[in-house]
């Protein structure tokens, strides 16, 4: 059986790039082939022009696997200096490098603990933190929120955001569509080991997205609604679902605010992203 | 912030004293437990130390040469026990090779210090033998240790990078190969080629005896160079496979 299948894709450098597909779509196989430990059995992989594995003992790359597998006994700190070691950080800057990350993770209360006493969560942290120790052309983050609470889901996207380089990749794959939506600039949706589509979740190109629903919410009453988008149908009390593309969305809400409209919310029915997602894999 | 970076070769020298560490808080300790056990079962069977002290020199030496052999073979089974299978059983691949390192030359660093690892054990041993017994330091014990880990450990490390039950496999292979030049050292034509094809492990007992100077005979450089170069031959091959078999499964 073939895990993937008839794929062809090229990322661009200084992009954050998602990867979604529903469970055995073959993403794992994909990341495993990327850092090269997996070869295909046919086609070609290249980083830089490089084989994946050559690329990887030259450079490295930044990667959170989704499984966190860490010998229990090391503690934390020695986790860090390890990979630290392995990863090429000088001796010099060692130390820094280390507090850096447990910082910017909050992982200094841990610092001493032993790998197996470490929660989901902060497992999760270390996997994220030994991934950020050095400044890495390529970063791949395979279901990086998994096992996170909220507060920590919300600090990742920051941290990712502040990852973003000229000339730097970035690679998620996640389950969590709405994450993808918010950091990657275009997304791949795979399935039974075949890309569907790629989609730029907020770009306006070709994958990006045309009619859409929306939901308008109003201050109290107003006929201006109907008149200006006849076919809104009531979500609520004062709320509207329209569905439109963005300049028509756009010239409606201009025309509703000349009209006297106080407009309190507008939001995406449902996400962009997990639209084309559904139609990818047939949901 | 850009962290500067090492050379390849200078990041796994400066990684080498947490692979001694491993060694030493894993493989070290259990090898001295269990050749202290064993000792001190020589030891009771022998009638107590006391006795043991007394015994004359030649004895002594052949006594030595068992435990020797029984070093050389745990000390080398619990330290190549699992030195690439487990990595890949328990992915710790998956962090340790998104580091710019070769797998080959971090597994190869892996067997040299577990090889140092196995002589600093030796020379506790042998500091606990000069108490109990009487001193024996001749760096010739030491050369035989470090002859028997290269062929013994040199299989393990073939099997580890082949597939996950490398333990019970190196045990098995031993066993094949004690039984087989046991009964079919006379053999001849492709029994003869077969038999040559195993680990010449029935030159074991010749160099310890030669070490502990029991045999009456000069150095075995033959024997050496058959068991050394087997264990060597095997070690490449490990790093071959290494290269070759891709640590994920689709």
């Amino acid at each position: 059986m073939r895990a993937v299948d008839d794929f062809t894709l090229e990322i661009a450098e200084s992009e954050v790039f998602g990867l979604a597909g529903p469970n055995g779509a073959g993403k794992s196989t994909l990341i495993s082939l990327l850092l090269g430990y997996l070869e295909p059995t046919n086609g070609w992989v290249r980083i830089a022009g490089m084989r994946p594995r050559a690329f990887v003992e030259r450079h490295g790359i930044g990667y959170l696997s989704e499984l966190i597998a860490i010998p229990p006994r090391w503690t934390l700190e020695h986790t860090l200096t390890r990979y630290g070691i392995l990863a090429g950080v000088r001796a010099s800057e060692l130390a820094s490098r280390i507090e850096a990350v447990i910082s910017l993770l909050g992982l200094d209360e841990h610092r001493g603990k032993r790998v197996k006493q470490l929660s989901k969560g902060n497992l999760q942290r270390l996997g994220l933190a030994q991934s950020l120790l050095r400044e890495e052309r390529v970063i791949i983050l395979d279901e990086p929120t998994h096992g996170l609470d909220p507060v920590w889901t919300q600090r990742f996207r920051d941290v990712v955001q502040a990852l973003r380089r000229p000339g730097r990749v970035i690679f998620i794959a996640s389950h969590n569509l709405d994450e993808l939506q918010r950091l990657a600039d275009r997304v791949a949706i795979i399935d039974h080991g075949r890309l569907q589509r790629v989609v730029e979740p907020r770009g306006s190109g070709a994958g990006s997205i045309g009619a859409f629903s929306y939901v308008i919410s109003l201050a109290g009453e107003h006929g201006a609604m109907v008149d200006v988008f006849p076919n809104a149908r009531a979500a609520g009390e004062h709320e509207f679902e329209i569905t439109c593309d963005l300049a028509a969305l756009n010239a409606g809400v201009r025309a509703l605010i000349d009209r006297g409209a106080l407009i309190t919310s507008l939001r995406p029915s449902h996400s962009l992203l997990e639209r084309h997602f559904r139609e990818a894999v047939g949901e | 912030m850009t962290a500067p970076v090492d050379n390849r070769r200078a990041r796994l020298a400066r990684y080498a004293p947490w692979i001694a560490r491993d060694y030493l808080m894993n493989q070290g300790p259990s090898t001295l437990i269990v050749l202290l056990l064993v000792g001190f079962l020589a030891m009771q069977g022998a009638g107590g130390p006391e006795q043991f002290r007394q015994l004359p020199e030649q004895i002594a030496a052949r006594v030595m040469s068992a435990l020797l052999g029984t070093l050389a073979f745990l000390g080398t089974f619990f330290a190549t026990n699992g030195i690439i299978a487990n990595d890949r059983k328990f992915s710790f691949y998956r962090f340790l090779f998104s580091k710019p390192v070769s797998p080959l030359a971090y597994y190869a660093t892996v067997f040299a210090v577990y090889g140092a690892g196995l002589l600093v054990v030796t020379g506790a041993l042998l500091g606990i033998w000069a108490l109990v017994v009487r001193p024996m330091f001749e760096p010739s014990l030491f050369a035989a240790v470090a002859l028997m880990y290269v062929a013994y450990g040199g299989i393990g490390f073939l099997l580890s990078a082949a597939w996950r039950f490398d333990w019970l496999s190196l045990i098995t292979v031993i066993l094949v190969a004690n039984v087989s030049w046991d009964l079919g050292r006379d053999s001849s034509g492709l029994g003869y080629w077969l038999l040559h094809l195993l680990p010449p492990v029935h030159k074991t007992d010749e160099v310890y005896a030669a070490v502990l100077g029991v045999s009456g005979q000069g150095v075995p450089w033959g024997d050496i160079a058959w068991l050394g170069g087997y264990g060597l031959a095997c070690f490449a091959a490990g790093l071959f496979v290494l290269r070759h078999r891709a640590f994920a499964s689709s």
